[in-house]
């Protein structure tokens, strides 16, 4: 009597198969966090419904100009006029669409497994992930910069950012979003600090405030962290600001006239879903509106440390 | 602006797609760094932002940059945007395939190292530093007054103050902070300089010492 051996069973693949598949898909490592719910960027709402896809933030100087003593007490006192200054917010369409078939969607095994589901999903996070982007993106315009090419980031580099700020006299609280890299480097320096010098790692309660992506507060700033800062060759491009350096304004996608599935997933996400019947194919498609800039420079500063 | 696509065949396949063109930009009185071109030769040289065309940024829009380039010009920046100039410092990867047929894009000294997933950039460091030498001694960019200088030096003299009081006997410390005293030093002087320029006084050479002969003991 020969013995099932499960060698044999496997032949042609009849009783066994060459592999099961995990019941979970997990997603591949990517940073998912993001900073646009905090109020460290200005949300300056909407451009729809006002005749241009372009906001333009106006800076009027109210304050710049002081009671002045005048030269006799009968003195006839001119008119003076007012600084002004205007920033473009350009709101643009961004898009992504995942296709997925009917025999691929029939097969799905539920769950995190890939369907029209799971894809409507990853696109909500998607979206964000692009806001994010492009924040990262808007930091290399602030003017003044901190750090040194090449050197790790230290507290003393952060001390400097601070000082940037406030001999610009930015009014707190501050931000700092920094690359991955930076942060480790920064942890590391402030190891070697004495005294009450201490950073204060993130909580279960304060994510819950700030959401993900916070990493704590250090010298009264809080730290958040991006994989999606700008790096060159040598350097990552992080930035510390306060509020009113970064602002976003929206569009919302106008709801579609035909019979479409269609939900308006925020005031700047529509979730779309259509269906190619002769290719029995179903569309999954994200739109956005929205544009990220640097409303006033002189608010932020750049922190200039080495890539990994 | 339209870019060259150069053929970049024989590189490995990029496995992120490729991002937005950019070009480069310079702030006119923000963030220069003072940096030893040479053993004991310091210069004033800019640092290189990047001024991205990437829609729904800082102004852009999917048809032009105009309002990106006057937001970024009011806060005083000076765009690389001179043909000659970008052929000088782009190069355009085509990712291959690359999803979504996407292309990277790559400063003329960096070069793609692909592991895996991942893509570590390789820099020809002289190359670069070249670059932003050429830019201030062409006259491409401006040397800023030195007055705009004494804010970058302000601030290592700070770090300097700050070091000094920490270093103590700690060898590693008291290393660096020689290393920052010499570059705040450097810095001074260069700013002083009329060109940014800057070379350190060779140190004089020791002295022989004196060989007292018996007869002068004597």
């Amino acid at each position: 009597m020969s013995t099932i051996l499960h060698s044999t069973l496997d032949v042609g693949g009849d009783l066994r198969m060459a592999a099961r598949l995990a019941l979970d898909v997990l997603t591949i490592l990517q940073d998912t966090s993001d900073i646009i719910d905090t109020p460290y960027i200005v949300n300056l709402g909407s451009v729809s419904g006002f005749g241009s896809d372009t906001m333009q933030v106006g800076f009027a100087g109210l304050a710049n100009d002081h009671l002045a003593a005048t030269a006799a007490e009968n003195t006839d006192v001119g008119a003076s006029p007012l600084t002004d200054t205007s920033v473009s917010i350009a709101v643009v369409r961004h898009a992504l669409r995942r296709d997925i078939s009917d025999l691929a969607e029939l097969t799905s095994r539920g769950g995190s497994d890939i369907s029209v589901n799971t894809l409507a999903n990853s696109l909500v996070t998607a979206a964000r992930l692009g806001v994010m982007d492009d924040i990262a993106a808007a930091i290399d315009s602030f003017s003044s910069a901190v750090g040194t090419t090449g050197v790790d980031l230290s507290v003393d580099t952060f001390m400097s950012a601070i000082y940037q700020l406030e001999i610009s006299s930015v009014p707190g609280p501050f931000c700092a979003l920094l690359a991955p890299r930076a942060l480790a480097d920064l942890q590391e320096s402030i190891r070697s600090e004495t005294g009450p010098t201490q950073y204060i790692a993130a909580t279960q309660d304060m994510l819950q405030i700030k959401g993900q992506g916070y990493a704590g507060s250090f010298a009264g700033v809080d730290v958040f962290t991006s994989a999606y800062i700008d790096a060159t060759a040598a350097d990552v491009k992080s930035g510390m600001w306060g509020t009113g350096a970064i602002g976003w304004a929206t569009g919302r996608v106008p709801p579609p006239r035909a019979n479409a599935a269609f939900a308006n997933v925020n005031d700047w996400l529509a979730i779309e879903f259509d269906r190619d019947a002769s290719a029995a194919t179903s569309e999954v498609v994200a739109h956005g509106y929205w544009g990220v800039a640097v409303l006033e420079d002189a608010r932020g500063v750049e922190i200039l440390s080495d890539a990994p | 602006m339209s870019f060259e696509v150069e053929d970049q065949s024989h590189l490995p396949t990029l496995p992120r797609k490729g991002g937005y063109p950019w070009l480069l930009k310079v702030h006119k009185t923000q963030g220069w760094e003072c940096v030893e071109v040479a053993p004991g030769e310091w210069e004033w040289l800019p640092r290189l932002r990047r001024f991205h065309q990437r829609p729904g940024v800082n102004g852009h829009t999917a048809r032009s940059g105009n309002l990106a380039k006057v937001n970024d010009q009011n806060a005083g920046f000076q765009i690389l945007d001179d043909p000659r100039l970008v052929a000088r410092y782009r190069k355009v990867l085509r990712a291959q395939p690359g999803p979504m047929g996407a292309r990277s894009y790559w400063l003329a000294w960096d070069t793609p190292l692909v592991s895996g997933r991942s893509v570590t950039r390789k820099r020809d460091a002289a190359a670069a530093l070249e670059f932003r030498r050429w830019l201030v001694s062409s006259g491409t960019v401006e040397l800023p007054d030195p007055v705009h200088l004494d804010s970058a030096i302000d601030i290592m003299r700070k770090q300097v103050a700050r070091a000094t009081r920490r270093a103590g006997n700690n060898p590693h410390l008291v290393g660096k902070l020689e290393q920052d005293q010499r570059t705040l030093a450097a810095a001074r002087a260069a700013a002083k300089a009329p060109d940014g320029r800057w070379t350190e006084t060779p140190p004089e050479p020791p002295k022989p010492r004196r060989r007292t002969t018996k007869k002068e003991a004597a």
